[in-house]
């Protein structure tokens, strides 16, 4: 099975070049696909000049920011375009361990979409975690899909389920989107534990992002 | 403040839009249809501001006090209106921004060998 690792990228010009060389000595038959989505630093420059002789790491990149979940899009096109039959996305922020890869590989094989998970323990700050819990506890109830990290955007998929889990969000949402696609078309799927990072307070999913995703949920609900 | 104040301030407010709608034309930022169906609505705007007794028999058949309660309602009717239309215009245009970015980006893509 063809597999791409997708990293969106969006202002990360400190820690991308390092993601992705750890994703690159995970397995030496992965390719690396980075999306830029139209940084304002020097993230598309660095990574350019960092694997411009590198044949497994492909960089595309927005003209403008779009966000994370149109970054995502981009990246599984840019992949089936490429022949991929699978793919795993990958934050460029450090949060997603690439250690866990060949785990997430290895689920792919047995079901169509994979989803990491983070234990919610005392590390993760409390709006975090119980904001997730709240928001599984919800999409559970609604949608009949039992997720132990709802938020959590280390997940991979194979190509064939790409039609049932289509997801429109472009921010951040995506997980979600995803998660209550999963539970409305039944779609079989596998949870691999990951490490809790958190890297930037101000960065990732905020209050404000939380509630934007909590409005839409009826809209997904009623969306049939 | 008293009606008088009142109707002067939305004599000014009508003025203002008038002249800004007008400046719009002037750029040919809006048609000529478009800029006369705009003076259209704030004469009549004007007109109403001027003579509000005239929605008298309407206020009756609809149970309404006072002129200004009518104009509430109206007036969050067509905001309404406004904000569903305009949400689906950009959310139309976000959706076309987005494929037409990608295409770009997807079309970037070199091969390495």
């Amino acid at each position: 099975m063809k597999i791409f690792i997708i990293v969106p990228v969006y202002n990360e010009e400190k820690r991308a070049v390092e993601t992705v060389n750890k994703i690159l000595k995970t397995d030496k038959n992965l390719n690396v696909i980075v999306i830029d989505d139209g940084s304002i630093d020097n993230s598309l420059t660095i990574l350019k000049n960092n694997f411009r002789n590198n044949s497994r790491v492909i960089i595309s990149s927005h003209v403008i920011n779009l966000g994370k979940g149109a970054a995502m899009k981009t990246g599984f096109k840019i992949a089936w375009k490429l022949g991929g039959e699978a793919l795993i996305f990958v934050d460029a922020d450090g949060q997603h361990n690439p250690k866990y890869l060949p785990r997430f590989i290895e689920e792919l094989q047995k079901y169509p979409i994979v989803f990491g998970y983070r234990e919610l323990n005392k590390n993760a700050p409390w709006i975090r975690r119980n904001g997730n819990k709240f928001a599984g506890w919800l999409i559970g109830v609604l949608f009949n899909v039992k997720r132990k990290d709802l938020l959590c955007g280390f997940l991979g998929f194979r190509k064939e389920v790409y039609k049932k889990i289509k997801w429109e969000s472009c921010r951040y949402g995506i997980e979600t989107e995803m998660a209550t696609k999963v539970g409305r078309n039944k779609i079989p799927f596998s949870e691999v534990k990951i490490d809790t990072i958190y890297i930037d307070k101000y960065k990732g999913v905020t209050i404000f992002d939380a509630l934007k995703i909590l409005f839409k949920i009826p809209f997904w609900y009623f969306n049939k | 403040m008293n009606i008088i104040t009142l109707q002067i301030i939305l004599l000014a407010f009508a003025i203002f839009m008038g002249y800004s709608l007008f400046l719009h034309w002037k750029k040919k930022d809006i048609s000529n249809n478009l800029f006369l169906f705009w003076i259209f609505i704030f004469l009549v705007f004007v007109f109403i501001a001027i003579f509000p007794k005239i929605l008298e028999p309407l206020l009756k058949e609809l149970f309404i006090v006072r002129v200004m309660d009518l104009g509430m309602i109206g007036t969050f009717m067509i905001l309404t209106y406004i904000t569903i239309e305009n949400n689906i215009k950009i959310k139309n245009l976000e959706i076309k921004i987005e494929k037409l970015v990608r295409k770009i980006s997807v079309k970037k893509v070199k091969i390495k060998k």
